[in-house]
């Protein structure tokens, strides 16, 4: 047992994490989570707004805000220019963040990234500006980025004589690369015809939501999660390799909703880390509050340590302490107990006996689990189902945490006995 | 003053064992500033530190931290020593390396 993890951690560690780190830390992969987290307080502002625009309960509230149009639709000015045209941030940002990995200007790269984006998805009024756009955005800003680059590369580039300072050269320098992606971009699209917001839109974006949507993606990543902290490494590499998949998925529930249309997708982040991820990962709150209760004294203080931050969805000390980590006992049940809760929230919002989530945005992931889930669905079902997972992820515990208490319930009382 | 960073995914629990960390240096008049931080934004954070401790969870961040932040002392924290947030212990570690 001891061989197999040690193995296991050895394989973790020295071949999965690094293919891993390697992904996430690809050049244009990491520009454009960098600029997706970037746009995070937007999202956040745009999904508080239409949180309070929309909040369905109670009645008499529902009732006012009807009766008050010009309130909601005040209400509804930062959503509309937040999460309705959220690839302009996002050009913009990889724009920057690429700019910035190959030492070039950065904020002229934004500014001519997103500059190029909007001639790219049709002007200011396009319907390609919200979450339809994301793929024009990062395509728009890549291109415009390496066309730059190419320029510099080449010395294609207007010379200012060195007297001149250097932030006025800098504008200069872009010129004659911002004219030529101009160009090329509107040649191809307004001379030639060629469509690409629609062609991305019908191709790509499908392609990445149905990737990201899926029940097989989901159990694969609490999966691995789950594996990488049985060998006491943070998996968050995973989690931001799913970042521009949940981004995109929520933007498009967020949109629909507010249309009035259905919210199609389920697995956006709150899925994990609201109805899964119950006090952290591996769903230790429901554990925390069984341990306060402990025969072990050491156990009992550990609960009471961890239970304030377990709140809020912060495990560590669950997680390292009891410990979970290498724990060949106590990984069972947190295993069983992640796969069983994909697969009951799954099931929950698939078959709609739980709103789907409108309002992703709000339910931050260090939100206390119940109100995340209440916000993100405007609903009371959520609540409910989340409080079946933690139950489900409880009872999973029990037995395999009795194993555990036992033998340090033994080894306090040998301790007490030498002393 | 000596300056102690704490590196983890998000600098959200080495942020617990900077409070316990604290606690300790308190109590026996040890003055130092002592943070935590994502680990991602050691080359802003960490370079002038005069210690720098990771969660065990990112300890294989190791390399690339040593190569961020030169000539600083880097360690991993030890995993019981982070999961019951032994402040005095990893305190009295940390007196050790870089001298009182």
């Amino acid at each position: 047992m001891q061989d197999l993890m040690n193995k296991l951690t050895t394989m973790l560690e020295k071949h999965l994490v690094p293919v891993m780190n390697k992904m996430a830390n690809n050049r244009y992969f990491g520009a454009i989570r960098d600029s997706l987290i970037a746009t995070m307080g937007l999202t956040i502002i745009g999904s508080l707004c239409l949180l309070i625009a929309t909040f369905p309960f109670p009645q008499s509230y529902v009732e006012f805000i009807a009766a008050n149009p010009e309130l909601q639709s005040i209400l509804m000015i930062p959503f509309n220019l937040s999460v309705s045209i959220i690839s302009v941030y996002v050009a913009f940002g990889i724009g920057y963040y690429l700019s910035e990995s190959y030492n070039l200007n950065k904020l002229v790269g934004g500014i001519t990234a997103l500059f190029t984006f909007l001639i790219m998805a049709g002007g200011i009024n396009s319907s390609y500006l919200g979450a339809e756009g994301m793929f024009t955005a990062i395509i728009a800003a890549i291109f415009n980025v390496e066309v730059t680059r190419f320029c510099v590369a080449k010395n294609i580039a207007i010379k200012m004589p060195k007297a001149v300072p250097a932030n006025i050269a800098g504008g200069f320098t872009a010129l004659i690369p911002c004219t030529l992606s101009t160009l090329m971009t509107i040649v191809l699209i307004y001379f030639i015809g060629f469509d690409v917001n629609s062609i991305l839109a019908t191709v790509l974006t499908p392609i990445i939501t149905l990737a990201g949507d899926s029940i097989f993606t989901a159990l694969i990543y609490v999966i691995l999660a789950t594996l990488m902290w049985f060998a006491g490494l943070h998996p968050q590499v995973l989690a931001s390799l799913l970042t521009p998949a949940w981004t995109i998925m929520s933007v498009a529930n967020m949109n629909a909703y507010a249309a009035g249309m259905p919210a199609t997708h389920i697995f956006v982040k709150p899925f994990f880390f609201t109805f899964v991820f119950i006090g952290g990962q591996c769903g230790t709150l429901a554990l925390n509050f069984i341990m306060l209760k402990s025969k072990s004294k050491t156990h009992r203080d550990l609960a009471k340590l961890a239970l304030p931050a377990g709140l809020f969805n912060i495990n560590e000390p669950m997680l390292f302490g009891l410990p979970i980590v290498l724990n060949p006992t106590l990984i069972i049940p947190a295993l069983i107990g992640q796969v069983t809760t994909v697969l009951t929230t799954w099931l929950a919002f698939a078959s709609g006996i739980v709103p789907p989530m409108v309002n992703p945005e709000a339910a931050l992931w260090n939100l206390p689990a119940p109100i995340a889930a209440a916000i993100s669905t405007f609903s009371w079902q959520a609540v409910v189902l989340l409080f079946v997972n933690m139950l489900i992820q409880g009872l999973l515990y029990i037995p395999f945490y009795r194993i555990v208490e036992k033998d340090m319930v033994a080894k306090e009382t040998a301790e007490i006995e030498t002393n | 003053m000596k300056k102690i960073v704490l590196l983890c995914a998000g600098g959200m629990s080495t942020s617990l064992m900077v409070t316990k960390m604290k606690d300790y240096a308190d109590s026996i008049g040890f003055e130092c500033e002592i943070n935590a931080y994502a680990v991602n934004t050691a080359a802003k954070n960490a370079k002038d530190a005069d210690m720098i401790l990771l969660g065990p969870q990112v300890r294989f961040s190791m390399d690339e931290i040593k190569l961020q932040c030169p000539g600083v002392p880097v360690e991993a924290m030890d995993m019981m020593d982070y999961g019951m947030m032994k402040g005095e212990k990893v305190m009295k570690h940390v007196l050790e390396v870089i001298g009182k």
